[in-house]
C-alpha cells in the first residue's frame, strides 16, 4: 500500500478523473480484500464491499481536499460496511446453513471488528505507523507474512518453500505482530499491553 | 499470564479442536483475554491491509471497477431509466444489423452479493469469418472495423457513457470522442483505455505479439495482472509493440502505418514477412488453408503489395521469387519445393 498521495493525485481524485481511480484502486484494492476477508472469510464478499467502499468515495469526492488521508478513508468504509454486512447475517444464516463453527467465527469476527480496537487501528496517525514498524520488519519475517497473506499458503507449504520449519515460520508471523504491537504501544489502550510487554 | 501466545496460536490455526474449543469458551469468560483477542486480531487484519508487497488489482477487478464507477456518474448526470433501456435497445439494433454470425450468448452470472447497480450482463458475441471484413457502429458513435476471423463481444449494458467491448482478432477503431467516459478494449492479453482516437488494433491468438497503431489521439496501455505496462502513452503515428510471453511493450516510432491499416482499404501490404506469417494472413484475408510442406520455406521472407488479386495470383507471385510448386486442391492450396 503506497501511504502518501500527492496533491495531484488527491486533486484528480477530487476532479472525478477516471484514471485516478483505476490507479488508487489497482494499487489499495488487494490490502482492503484482505483486509476485510479477515473478517468475512469469503474473498468474492470482501471484493465486493471493497468495490463498494471505493464507489462512495467517489459519491464523497467532494470532501476530497489537501489533507485527506484516502488509505485511512477506504480502511473505515470498508470496516463499516463489512460490520454491516456480519449484522445482517445472522438473519440470513438460517437460510444458507452455516456450519456451527463457522457461524461462530464469524460472530467472534463481529465482536473483534466491533470492537474499540479496529476503530482505533484505523486512525490515520496509528495506521502510518503501522506501516512503518512493517517496513522495518526483517526481510525474512515480511516474506513469511505476505507468502501466508496473498499467496494463501499454508504455514506447510511456506516452509518447503523456503526450506525451514513450520515452528520458524510460526515464529516469524508471531513476530511480525509483536513488533507492530511494540510500534504501536503508545496508542493502545494500556490494559492491552501488559502482556505484550513481557513478551 | 501469558495470553499472547494463546491468542496467536488460535488465529494460527495451530491448535487442537479440543483446545480450540477450550479457547472459545475462555473467551466467553475472560473478559482480558477477549478484549485482547479482539485487539489482536485486528491488530493482524490492519497488517495484512497495509503491508506493502508489490501486489495490484487484477484486470477483471479493475475492469469491474471502471464499469461500476462510470454507472455511477451516469446515475449522477440525471440520465432517467428510459434513457438507458432506449440506448440499450438502440445498441441492440444497431449492433445486430451487421452481425454475421451469432455465435455465442454467454450468461454473464454476476457474482455479486450485495451490488445495487449491476444485475445480468449479457455478452452478444459478433464472429467475422474468414474471407470477410465487416463495421459495426456502436451507440456511443464510435465505429469498428473488423478484420477476418475476429471475434467481438459487446455487453448488453453497452451504452454512450459505459463503453467496452473485447476483441480477439484485428480491428480499427474510430472511437468517438468523449474525454469523461473512457472506452474500454480488453484483449485476451491486453488492455486498453482510449478517450477519443482511431488505431488499428492486431490482437490475434497465433501472433506472439499484441500490436496498436495510433493515427490519431490517444491510447493508454492499461496494463494487467502482474504486468506494469500501466500509465504508457502511445502518440499518433506510433505503433505499439506489446510482446505476450516477455510481458513487454515497446514503441515502434518507424514502421509504416499502411503495414497495419491498409487492410481496410482492402489493401495487404508487407515489408520482409515470413512465408510462415504470410499464410496466416492470406488465409483470413482469402478463407483458404494453406499447406506449406517444406519448414525451409516457412522462413522466406517477402516485401509487396495485395489489392485485387485472386489467390492464385498472389501464390504464382511468390512461386515466382522463390521458385516452388503450388497446387490447387478443392479445400486447400498446397506449396512445396
Amino acid at each position: 500500500m503506497k501511504d502518501f498521495y500527492s496533491g495531484t493525485l488527491l486533486n484528480q481524485l477530487h476532479l472525478g478523473y477516471n484514471s485516478a481511480y483505476r490507479e488508487l484502486f489497482e494499487n489499495l484494492q488487494p490490502g482492503l480484500v484482505a483486509y476485510a476477508n479477515e473478517y468475512l472469510l469469503d474473498e468474492e464478499i470482501s471484493k465486493e464491499i471493497v468495490q463498494e467502499a471505493f464507489l462512495k468515495l467517489w459519491e464523497n469526492k467532494a470532501k476530497i481536499k489537501d489533507d485527506f488521508n484516502v488509505g485511512a478513508y477506504l480502511f473505515r468504509t470498508v470496516r463499516n460496511f463489512s460490520l454491516n454486512h456480519l449484522r445482517h447475517l445472522k438473519v440470513r444464516e438460517q437460510y444458507k446453513g452455516f456450519k456451527e463453527q463457522q457461524f461462530q467465527e464469524l460472530a467472534l469476527n463481529f465482536h473483534a471488528l466491533s470492537d474499540v480496537s479496529a476503530e482505533k487501528l484505523l486512525e490515520e496517525e496509528i495506521l502510518q505507523r503501522l506501516q512503518v514498524a512493517i517496513e522495518k520488519m526483517p526481510p525474512q519475517c515480511k516474506k513469511i507474512f505476505c507468502l501466508s497473506r496473498f499467496e494463501e499458503k499454508s504455514y506447510k507449504e511456506i516452509a518447503e518453500e523456503l526450506s525451514i520449519s513450520v515452528k520458524t515460520v510460526e515464529n516469524q508471523i508471531n513476530k511480525a505482530l509483536k513488533i507492530a504491537r511494540v510500534e504501536l504501544k503508545e496508542y493502545l489502550p494500556v490494559s492491552l499491553l501488559v502482556s505484550s510487554l513481557f513478551v | 499470564m501469558d495470553y499472547l501466545n494463546d491468542i496467536l496460536s488460535y488465529l494460527n490455526k495451530e491448535l487442537s479442536p479440543d483446545a480450540e474449543r477450550e479457547f472459545l469458551n475462555r473467551l466467553e469468560t475472560d473478559e482480558q483475554l477477549r478484549k485482547e483477542f479482539y485487539c489482536q486480531k485486528n491488530l493482524l487484519a490492519v497488517s495484512n491491509g497495509v503491508i506493502d508487497f508489490e501486489q495490484t488489482a487484477s484486470r477483471s477487478d479493475i475492469s469491474r471497477f471502471m464499469f461500476r464507477l462510470n454507472a455511477l456518474r451516469s446515475q449522477e448526470k440525471g440520465m432517467t431509466k428510459r434513457n438507458r433501456w432506449f440506448n440499450f435497445y438502440r445498441a441492440a439494433v444497431i449492433i445486430a444489423l451487421p452481425i454475421i454470425v451469432l455465435a455465442g450468448l454467454k450468461l454473464y452470472r454476476d457474482a455479486s452479493h450485495t451490488s445495487a447497480i449491476e444485475s445480468t450482463v449479457f455478452y452478444t458475441e459478433t464472429y467475422v469469418p474468414k474471407g470477410e471484413r465487416t463495421k459495426l457502429l456502436l451507440p456511443d458513435g464510435t465505429e469498428v472495423f473488423v478484420n477476418a476471423d475476429t471475434r467481438v463481444r459487446i455487453p448488453s449494458n453497452f451504452s454512450p457513457t459505459h463503453r467496452m467491448l473485447w476483441i480477439e482478432g484485428e480491428a480499427h477503431f474510430d472511437v468517438m470522442k468523449d474525454p469523461e467516459h473512457v472506452f474500454l478494449v480488453e484483449t485476451p492479453s491486453i488492455d486498453l483505455e482510449i478517450l477519443g482516437t482511431s488505431f488499428n488494433l492486431n490482437c490475434y491468438p497465433e501472433k506472439e505479439t499484441v500490436e496498436t497503431t495510433l493515427e490519431s489521439g490517444i491510447v493508454r496501455f492499461a496494463g494487467t495482472e502482474r504486468v506494469t505496462i500501466d500509465g504508457r502513452i502511445l502518440k499518433p503515428g506510433h505503433t505499439a509493440v506489446y510482446n505476450k510471453d516477455s510481458k513487454t511493450l515497446e514503441v515502434d516510432e518507424i514502421r509504416d502505418n499502411e503495414l497495419a491499416t491498409g487492410w481496410t482499404d482492402g489493401v495487404l501490404k508487407f515489408r520482409d514477412v515470413t512465408l510462415g506469417e504470410l499464410v496466416k494472413k492470406l488465409e483470413r484475408r482469402y478463407d483458404v488453408t494453406i499447406v506449406v510442406k517444406d519448414q525451409a520455406l516457412l522462413l522466406e521472407k517477402y516485401t509487396g503489395k495485395i489489392r485485387n488479386e485472386t489467390i492464385q495470383e498472389v501464390m504464382n507471385n511468390f512461386a515466382l521469387a522463390t521458385p516452388f510448386n503450388v497446387q490447387y486442391r478443392r479445400d486447400e492450396i498446397i506449396v512445396s519445393k
